[in-house]
């Protein structure tokens, strides 16, 4: 049913598409046909593949870092709440802030000759946030009782992290990545329609391109691509959740 | 063998949750405590663990003394086996004993269900687990937090009888929390009522322990036991 349901829908949904924009008339340099974006996807795959897998790149790598800093920062704020207090409001503010905004200040300090860098900046900028939140709250809930069973049989910091805290803030984590996986995947869209031609590789260059020339059908390509690797990186992640839950459900 | 002295405990020092409490508990002993809530009984067992120091008076054991502590909530890692919960303890003081694991599974009759999870567990065996965890280390002192509040009475009275066995087999001692009258007054040998962060009664019950459990539960002693307690609990709200 999960899988036939939102198949269905989508079914449905083309058909009328197609249907529609026939019957209308309206010119394809408006709403393109589904058939004529399926035609122009075939021609033009393995351009848009290569452009997403540079965006792809982009995503992973600040997807990673924002993982290693959030938790870093997350563990920091569980061992003093002074740290926290002090550290926590940029963090805020970071995330307040539209990264629409930042990220040509990002692009200028940087430089454009480190564009690849300046991209994994912003999209990083963007991922961070859930993940450090998620990740405290996760060391926060630790169950009581145990954290008193670690100080009865005398644990070290490293045990206490290693066998309580990591495994109990695991479905936080998890549930954070998912979300930022798809933010981190904007902050790169974002980062490379910011950089313009300074990003050419990547697939929001191709969409830019295509929408300057008018081949909207192009573009709904490039961003079914998008959309599918967008998918992909949250499925991964709930397929991951999934498998810790079962684990501790078994 | 554990002497309490003038023991004071208060957060922050400004409200004392206990004050003044002298207590001593001869080595075998099983010992209840009863009273209303917020009284300070949960706080005197986690001092008497060391897991809170007490602001004035002092604690004292002869001999060795290691304590285990058993929580109203089973308090098990879901992500880890049965037999990784059990070998906790073992594992946190680089002391892995397999067959202390074994021993400790089989003593709370859950030995074959080292390699299931707790979300596979009744709300009675993950109890068990959590008492195992509790013996693995073979404390000389066993704590228990109301840790069968949760449970449905049938399941209570074979829990009941399960601490008594293991502590006969373990020569433990025993310290535990309750609110039920009944199970103070079957289980304990001493029953200290609390008031205000002090002792306020002592009831002994002095069941005769060869009768069998249902005997013991319906004997005289038992009757007058919980008598005993309840006039001293009387006008309280336990």
């Amino acid at each position: 049913m999960r899988v036939v349901l939102p198949i269905s829908a989508l079914i449905v949904l083309l058909g009328f598409w197609e249907w529609y924009v026939a019957y209308a008339g309206i010119p394809k340099f408006v709403l393109p046909a589904p058939s004529l974006i399926y035609a122009s996807l075939v021609s033009n795959l393995s351009d848009l593949l290569w452009a997403g897998l540079s965006t792809l790149e982009v995503t992973l790598k600040a997807l990673f870092a924002a993982a290693i800093s959030g938790i870093l920062f997350a563990l920091l704020f569980s061992v003093s709440r002074r740290f926290e207090m002090t550290v926590y409001p940029f963090a805020v503010i970071l995330q307040v802030t539209p990264i629409i905004a930042i990220a040509p200040l990002v692009i200028i300090w940087v430089g454009i000759d480190n564009v690849d860098l300046a991209q994994v900046i912003i999209a990083w900028l963007v991922a961070f946030f859930p993940i450090l939140a998620n990740m405290s709250a996760g060391l926060k809930s630790v169950d009581q009782n145990l954290q008193d069973i670690f100080t009865l049989y005398g644990a070290n910091r490293w045990q206490r992290f290693w066998l309580l805290l990591w495994p109990s803030s695991m479905p936080y984590l998890l549930a954070s990545l998912k979300v930022s996986g798809g933010l981190a995947l904007i902050g790169g869209v974002v980062a490379e329609f910011v950089a313009g031609s300074g990003a050419s590789a990547g697939l929001a260059w191709r969409i830019i391109e295509a929408g300057n020339r008018l081949n909207i059908e192009k573009m709904f390509a490039g961003l079914l691509i998008l959309a599918l690797m967008g998918m992909a990186i949250f499925y991964f992640f709930a397929f991951l959740e999934n498998l810790w839950l079962k684990r501790s459900k078994a | 063998m554990l002497n309490l002295l003038n023991v004071g405990f208060s957060y922050d020092n400004t409200v004392d949750i206990l004050s003044d409490l002298c207590l001593s508990v001869e080595e075998g002993e099983v010992v209840a405590l009863l009273g209303p809530s917020g009284c300070g009984k949960s706080t005197l067992l986690r001092l008497i663990s060391g897991l809170l120091e007490p602001s004035t008076g002092s604690i004292s054991y002869d001999g060795k003394c290691d304590t285990a502590f058993v929580f109203q909530e089973p308090s098990l890692m879901p992500w880890a086996t049965v037999e990784r919960n059990v070998k906790l303890p073992l594992k946190l003081k680089n002391n892995i004993d397999n067959q202390q694991v074994v021993d400790a599974l089989e003593a709370v009759e859950l030995a074959g269900f080292e390699k299931r999870f707790p979300e596979a567990l009744s709300g009675g065996q993950k109890m068990r687990v959590s008492i195992a965890r509790a013996l693995v280390a073979q404390p000389d002192i066993l704590l228990l937090d109301e840790p069968f509040a949760a449970l449905d009475e049938i399941l209570r009275f074979q829990m009941n009888n399960l601490i008594l066995n293991l502590q006969v087999k373990n020569k433990l001692t025993v310290l535990f929390v309750t609110h039920s009258i009944y199970e103070a007054a079957y289980l304990a040998d001493k029953v200290f009522i609390m008031k205000d962060g002090m002792i306020s009664g002592e009831v002994t019950p002095q069941l005769d322990r060869s009768l069998k459990p249902d005997e013991q539960r319906t004997s005289i002693e038992f009757m007058n036991a919980a008598k005993q307690i309840a006039e001293l609990l009387a006008g309280e709200v336990v």
